[in-house]
């Protein structure tokens, strides 16, 4: 019955899994790009946008996962949100198809400063496999500035997990009150 | 439902357009090459492949009798620039007039910029909703156009081709191995399965036998890709309708499952796990333990987990949402104990061969955690000449957009969900 499954819920505690320590080499690096452009902070919280331009699916699989019980995106103070005007983040997968181009050049231009681009999946990188189509621009990168790239066919949860992560000890270092825990 | 079809039938104009006067056989698939246009029907309980040239540009139109065509020849359209005289509609489809050229894959691509994205058909008198291509949340690319009168959607209309990629251009002159790729990337929650249908047509083609080892090791990926496929749907069910604890449960066992898949096959997804001749390798040492222990978890939490089509919310809303769980629900009782079964009596055999260098045409399908996909193509001197892929989305869609008429606005996140759609398998 699930009144049964739902004490044993609150007796096991959470099903999440431990997080690995925050990559301290791409947070500075990402630091020093915020300090180059001189952009106000954020705080310690990130309102994703995530934008498909054209996916195949496969990295949508893998955020969800990330969204749900057991990576628990929100516990980082990291979460999805469904307008431009809301968000910090524009993460990007799929090759960008010329299709997509204008809805995600508006997306971008809705999105309030500061703002980072993520491009998640190889194609968002550079156009992976669909490199070269007719239909493609082959990647973020040719149409906005991208802050972070996290490659993988698709990258794993905890790969995506750990560049959000490190974009947020970027935008968050120099605020004492907040330890990394 | 069996997956084997026999050898093409090139139909005369006359046949083809008796075939478009009569509603049986029933549709799966339409696509074209430079010179014919194919179809893909039921037949009783097997599959029939018939094709016919096309003339002056034109082919007798399927769609008015058959609106499941509609879609189909819109695609054919703007891809290979033929058109279906007497088409039921002829406004563009993947083609938003974003393109270098139109009809890419004609012989003789025309100038660009002739179109723009197809504009809705909604009746002037109602509200009408956009939503899309950017959705938020964790959506794949379309635009839902909802007519309401309101609070009740009176028509839903969809426009895709917003992730149109160009993959079947890219698979031509290339050989099966490295076109396997792309079929591995038309829908990535159905990965196993087209590549499973991509090597079945490949070797349907070429007339070679796959060891039974290589078909023992398909079925076990396309068995815990369904489970995982409709484990993802469920969790996404329950989160519609606020039951987070079972949300969570369904996203554990489909994560434990996509663990279980890297251990036993390198890749969390299956993807490029199975290639034309085989697979990519074996099975891992610690693998069928891996994936049996995520099966076992999972049986054991399935009494829990049937209580989600019961669920008051689910059932009292419109759209047979509840229906569609109980389906998957099913769907993962069933896998389980054909790959428990499977991993069980694994032959000791190869697990791939070499493929001969030869020209041929052969077609495949297979099961995929959405329902059947086909793949056809052709090859020359061991090269693929033309292609076509085809996901159930191009029936579930259309599906959709029947079973929302009528319905609630507060209820489109739940049947959407309940759907589990998405765009690039109809895209291409």
């Amino acid at each position: 019955m699930l009144w049964r499954r739902l004490v044993r819920t609150l007796l096991a505690g959470p099903i999440a899994g431990t997080p690995a320590p925050v990559d301290t080499g791409t947070a500075a690096s990402l630091a020093g790009r915020l300090d180059d452009r001189g952009q106000t902070r954020l705080g310690r919280s990130l309102a994703i946008l995530h934008l498909d331009a054209g996916s195949c699916g496969g990295c949508e699989i893998e955020l969800r996962a990330l969204r749900r019980a057991v990576y628990d995106l929100e516990r980082f103070g990291i979460g999805f949100v469904a307008s431009p005007r809301h968000a910090d983040v524009l993460l990007v997968t799929g090759p960008v198809t010329r299709n997509l181009l204008d809805a995600m050049e508006q997306a971008y231009s809705a999105m309030p400063d500061p703002k980072f681009v993520v491009a998640v999946g190889d194609c968002a990188v550079d156009g992976g496999v669909f490199k070269g189509s007719y239909a493609v621009t082959g990647g973020v990168g040719t149409t906005l500035p991208v802050d972070l790239l996290i490659s993988g066919c698709p990258p794993t949860p905890e790969r995506i997990l750990a560049g959000l992560r490190a974009l947020l000890e970027a935008n968050a270092r120099g605020q004492a009150a907040v330890s990394l825990r | 439902m069996s997956l084997t079809v026999s050898p093409r039938r090139g139909l005369t104009r006359e046949e083809w357009a008796r075939l478009a006067s009569e509603m049986s056989p029933p549709l799966l698939a339409l696509w074209a090459d430079t010179r014919e246009v194919y179809a893909l029907l039921r037949d009783g309980d097997a599959p029939l492949l018939v094709s016919t040239e096309v003339m002056d540009g034109e082919y007798p139109a399927l769609s008015p009798v058959r609106p499941g065509a509609v879609w189909f020849e819109r695609m054919v359209h703007d891809l290979w620039g033929h058109t279906a005289a007497g088409g039921t509609d002829h406004r563009p489809w993947l083609d938003h007039g974003r393109w270098p050229n139109s009809a890419p894959m004609a012989l003789r691509p025309g100038p660009d910029g002739r179109t723009e994205a197809p504009e809705f058909m909604l009746d002037e008198h109602l509200d009408q909703v956009p939503l899309g291509p950017v959705r938020g949340g964790i959506e794949p690319a379309a635009h839902l156009r909802l007519g309401v009168r309101g609070e009740t959607i009176v028509r839903l209309e969809t426009r895709l081709g917003y992730t149109h990629k160009g993959t079947l251009t890219l698979m031509r002159g290339k050989s099966p191995r490295a076109a396997a790729r792309f079929a591995a990337r038309l829908a990535a929650e159905a990965t196993v399965a087209h590549s499973i249908a991509f090597a079945r047509a490949t070797e349907a083609a070429l007339g070679c036998d796959v060891p039974s080892r290589a078909i023992a090791l398909r079925d076990v990926m396309a068995g815990v890709e369904q489970i995982a496929g409709h484990l993802d749907v469920l969790s996404g069910v329950a989160e519609a309708v606020g039951l987070e604890v079972l949300s969570g449960r369904s996203a554990w066992h489909a994560e434990m499952l996509r663990r279980a898949s890297n251990v036993a096959f390198g890749h969390r997804l299956m993807m490029d796990c199975v290639v034309p001749g085989g697979v990519a390798a074996d099975i891992a040492p610690g693998g069928p333990e891996a994936i049996g222990r995520a099966l076992s978890g999972i049986a054991a939490e399935l009494p829990d987990l049937r209580l989600l089509p019961e669920a008051g919310e689910l059932v009292s809303r419109a759209g047979n949402a509840a229906g569609r769980a109980r389906q998957r629900l099913r769907g993962i009782t069933d896998g389980i104990g054909v790959v428990h079964d499977l991993l069980g009596a694994m032959p000791e055999d190869a697990v791939s061969v070499p493929l001969p260098v030869a020209s041929g045409e052969g077609i495949g399908g297979a099961n995929g955690p959405g329902g059947e996909v086909w793949h056809w193509l052709r090859l020359d001197h061991g090269q693929i000449a033309a292609a076509f892929m085809c996901d159930p989305a191009w029936t579930r869609w259309p599906e959709l957009e029947a079973t929302m008429e009528g319905g609630q606005i507060d209820d489109l996140g739940l049947i959407v969900a309940s759907f589990g759609l998405t765009s690039s398998g109809v895209d291409l």
